[in-house]
């Protein structure tokens, strides 16, 4: 069962936060509301879930409508059945492990053996077992933020919640938990809402990305295709690193679809590289191959200016005759400052995006 | 349908809530200060009302009130700066020193916070009044014609500043705690001595909590009723309070005066915060972190056994020496016989009065404590958690009798109640309206500071996984806030079980209540009777003093009236 928003507004005063949100964020599957601070993620999936009201719109969890500005209509949060896990974590010091797991049963009224039951399925399955009788406050971050998922699995609601629910953990744990939640997604079954800022968090997690911009949705779609079809500049450099080139000459039609650049350079492009007048080029860093400088007119030559060592792979800005170009080369470790390199890449890997 | 009714229930609950709270402000709060604005500006004859300065020009041209004027500045400033010094002092001694015992002795200093000020002038007039003075009938009988007298403005100053000298000290002890140690070895790195760190970093950055002990001080002080009636009356060194009560006691009372005098007690509190406020604009750089810290103890060798005695020598002055005077006194047939009977003791108390207005006390305290704690719970979560474009403002109104003198406050709940013909003035009920609109702003305050320390996102998860409104406040909210509300009850039940100078104006014999028997008892100077019952006053101070800590540990500053 998907959740529809359907031109959702909220404004603080004279502050607006949402201007009009539509988006379905599809059944059984993580969407992930991606965005700077105060770009109305969170405000959107806290309207969702009943803790704001929204100034005007409607909200569909399923087949129910939650909200509604016209005719005037708000089902109270704890009649919604969404479950959520809250940046905070939100676990209730003065009660046990299990206290806080049972309470969505206990407040349903379940018997008290079915709440026994699920509760320790829960803790089995977050990892947690035999732990149901510790203080919550004696746990680290980690297991509360397990605590926190348990909560929600125990919960009959169809829609999990999530409000930035790892930027709490340490690096570490927080890749770990990724690979959890999109497994306990699977195995849950449940339409899920991720919200965070963290662009690396959100396309190993998602199955669809909602990326937010000063409370519009600027665009939407599985993480690939947003990471290698931006449409705007924003979405190719909040989505990852990119090199913007805005002085190019298009030289279309003729010999083909190519790109002239610094006079010289000549990249060939695909015909749907979605070239529109006043586009920008964006190359993404890791896409340029980097080899000796063979003069020739399909290859960007400059001097490496800076190497950042990483490990895995080499980080280098290059300076060329358009400027200070950023590039990423697997391995790679053999380069010197000041060596000429030739940049190429593969028309494919050329795309056009909107100034904003 | 069933969501546009259960929307419907909510927010009538809501406004009606609101209303009441809109009342509580009105009726409580602005109406007593809007009654001393009135009553001293106003000339009111039925039927005819008219503004007049005449209140105004009998106070400015009487000697009597230039003088009450004098005396409280100098008794509260004095009793202020004593306190300040003690109080520092003894912040220092305990929290940055290795004087022997120290954390016993820091809790120990804490109690003069809730020996009744009353009580504590009562036992300072046992031992140092002249010719009934304990210490000096001992010095008389070593032959030393010198005497001690404690009914001067020395001597007032001297026993209020005393009794103030905690809430200095548990103030500066927490600025000292909160301070991050790093900064005074910063300044140490950077070449200075520890005399001239501390000169240089430690003291600016104590300056504005000692700033903030040094006003509070002084604003109990100008406040004080009991104290300086007790200590003064016998030279007639009277207050500004002591005005007050003088010109309720005419007849007919001469409302236009005491509201004039009032709004000089109010005027010089506003001063006094308006100071501080100046003094530390721009100087919010708050030392206290909320983290402790543990910061390096100064080794003062030989020289802790000074530290260790100036601190004991204080608690024996504010603490033991009382007790122990009072316990004689209480247990001499009559004052000073020599002849020491427990049976006295018990035969003090066991008397009718004694038990009708400790009976009075209880019933008012224990209504006026639920109540200020249930109001104030319900502000406080407005203040922090409501949504309502206006909470601050009701933040500052229901704040506002803080800065009021209780005496004050009494005068004006006084002249709202005596001309409206409902059953108000004259029954428990006036003091009851008396001591929730003053002292409400302490649970406030209690409350929505242990309230901000609940992450709202708690009781939005509980609305989430299922629970209603009320069910979320109830099973999350409330367990949580629970022990500061118990503590702010207690606190005012102390407050109230004691509370001399607003009770003196409002009672009348139905409606006696204990403190006000104890300052009948030292009118008519049955010195042993007085003992007992202020025996029995601290026996239930430090009582509510240990009740306060299991709920909560921190120290809590109160203020005594």
């Amino acid at each position: 069962m998907s959740i529809i928003v359907e031109n959702l507004c909220k404004s603080f005063g004279a502050h607006v936060v949402l201007e009009s949100i539509s988006a379905i964020f599809p059944s059984r599957s993580i969407s992930v509301l991606l965005g700077a601070s105060g770009c109305g993620k969170t405000t959107t999936l806290r309207c969702i879930a009943g803790l704001e009201t929204p100034s005007s719109g409607r909200i569909r969890l399923g087949d129910r409508i939650v909200y509604e500005s016209q005719p005037r209509r708000s089902v109270p949060v704890e009649k919604r059945q969404v479950s959520m896990v809250f940046q905070s974590y939100a676990i209730w010091p003065h009660m046990t492990v299990f206290q806080n797991i049972s309470l969505p049963l206990r407040a349903a009224r379940r018997p008290r053996q079915e709440i026994a039951r699920r509760v320790s399925d829960a803790l089995e399955m977050v990892g947690l077992a035999g732990l149901g009788d510790r203080s919550a406050t004696q746990l680290s971050g980690g297991q509360q933020q397990r605590v926190a998922l348990a909560r929600c699995i125990v919960s009959e609601a169809e829609f999990i919640l999530m409000d930035e629910p790892l930027s709490n953990l340490d690096a570490r744990l927080r890749i770990a938990m990724r690979s959890e939640i999109r497994e306990l997604q699977r195995r849950l079954g449940r339409t899920i809402l991720f919200v965070t800022h963290d662009q690396e968090e959100a396309m190993s997690i998602a199955d669809t990305i909602f990326l937010f911009r000063a409370g519009r949705i600027l665009q939407s779609g599985p993480p690939e295709l947003v990471y290698q079809q931006p449409q705007t500049r924003y979405a190719a450099e909040f989505l990852g690193r990119a090199n913007i080139i805005a002085e190019f000459e298009w030289c279309g039609e003729g010999s083909g679809h190519a790109v002239r650049l610094g006079g010289t350079t000549i990249f060939h492009v695909t015909t749907d590289a979605g070239f529109v007048p006043g586009r920008l080029m964006c190359i993404r860093p890791e896409k340029w191959r980097i080899s000796a400088p063979p003069h020739d007119p399909s290859s960007l030559e400059g001097k490496i200016r800076s190497i950042g060592y990483m490990g895995d792979r080499c980080e280098y800005v290059i300076d060329t005759q358009i400027g200070a170009i950023s590039a990423v080369e697997l391995g790679g470790h053999n380069r010197r400052i000041g060596e000429s390199v030739a940049l190429s890449v593969a028309p494919t890997d050329i795309i056009f995006v909107a100034s904003d | 349908m069933r969501g546009q009714a259960q929307r419907f229930g909510a927010s009538f609950v809501a406004n009606s809530g609101l209303t009441l709270i809109w009342g509580f402000i009105a009726i409580l709060i602005a109406a007593p200060l809007a009654a001393i604005l009135y009553h001293a500006f106003v000339q009111g004859q039925p039927g005819s009302i008219r503004l007049t300065t005449d209140h105004i020009t009998q106070v400015l041209s009487g000697a009597i009130y230039w003088n009450a004027l004098r005396n409280t500045l100098v008794v509260a400033g004095g009793a202020a700066i004593l306190a300040g010094g003690l109080g520092a002092t003894f912040a220092w001694i305990f929290v940055r020193t290795n004087t022997p015992l120290r954390s016993v002795l820091e809790r120990a200093s804490e109690m003069p916070i809730f020996i009744p000020p009353f009580v504590g002038a009562v036992a300072w007039v046992l031992l140092l009044a002249p010719r009934i003075g304990l210490l000096n009938r001992l010095l008389l009988r070593a032959g030393i014609a010198w005497q001690f007298d404690i009914s001067t403005l020395t001597g007032m100053l001297c026993v209020i500043g005393i009794y103030l000298a905690p809430y200095v000290m548990l103030i500066v002890a927490a600025a000292l705690r909160g301070m991050d140690p790093s900064l005074e070895e910063a300044a140490q790195v950077c070449g200075l001595g520890i005399v001239a760190a501390s000169i240089k970093v430690t003291f600016p950055l104590l300056a504005p909590a000692f700033t903030s002990g040094l006003v509070l001080a002084f604003t109990i002080a100008i406040g004080l009723f009991g104290t300086p009636i007790v200590l003064g009356w016998s030279h007639q060194i009277l207050l500004l309070t002591s005005r007050i009560w003088i010109s309720s006691q005419a007849v007919p009372p001469d409302y236009g005066v005491m509201a004039v005098l009032c709004f000089y007690l109010i005027g010089i509190a506003s001063i006094a915060a308006a100071l501080q406020r100046r003094a530390l604009a721009g100087r919010s750089y708050t030392t206290i972190t909320g983290r402790g810290f543990r910061s390096h103890l100064l080794e003062l060798g030989a020289w802790r056994w000074l530290t260790f005695t100036a601190a004991a020598l204080y608690l024996i002055m504010t603490v033991l020496a009382p007790v122990v005077v009072l316990l004689l006194a209480a247990m001499s047939t009559y004052t000073w016989s020599g002849v020491v009977l427990l049976r006295n003791l018990w035969n003090n108390l066991a008397s009718e009065d004694v038990w009708l207005t400790m009976r009075t006390s209880l019933i008012i305290s224990v209504l006026s404590a639920t109540l200020a704690t249930l109001a104030g719970t319900g502000i406080a979560w407005i203040v922090v958690r409501g949504r309502v474009w206006f909470r601050s403002f009701i933040e500052q109104f229901v704040l506002l009798p803080i800065a009021v003198p209780g005496i004050a406050f009494g005068v004006g709940v006084m002249l709202v109640w005596v001309g409206i013909p409902l059953p108000v003035y004259g029954t428990m009920l006036i003091i009851i309206f008396a001591f929730i609109g003053r002292f409400t702003a302490y649970a406030v305050r209690s409350i929505s500071a242990s309230l901000v320390q609940v992450h709202p996102e708690l009781e939005e998860s509980a609305r989430i996984f299922g629970l209603g409104p009320l069910r979320a406040f109830l099973r999350i909210t409330l367990p949580l806030i629970l022990p500061s509300i118990v503590a702010g009850w207690l606190l005012l039940f102390s407050f109230f079980i004691t509370e001399l100078s607003i009770v003196i104006l409002l009672y009348t014999a139905s409606t006696r209540t204990f403190s006000v028997l104890s300052f009948e008892v030292w009118n008519v100077g049955d010195f042993s009777r007085l003992a007992s019952l202020s025996l029995l006053q601290l026996v239930i101070g430090l009582l509510i003093a240990s009740g306060i800590r299991i709920f909560l540990r921190p120290g809590i500053v109160q203020e005594p009236t």
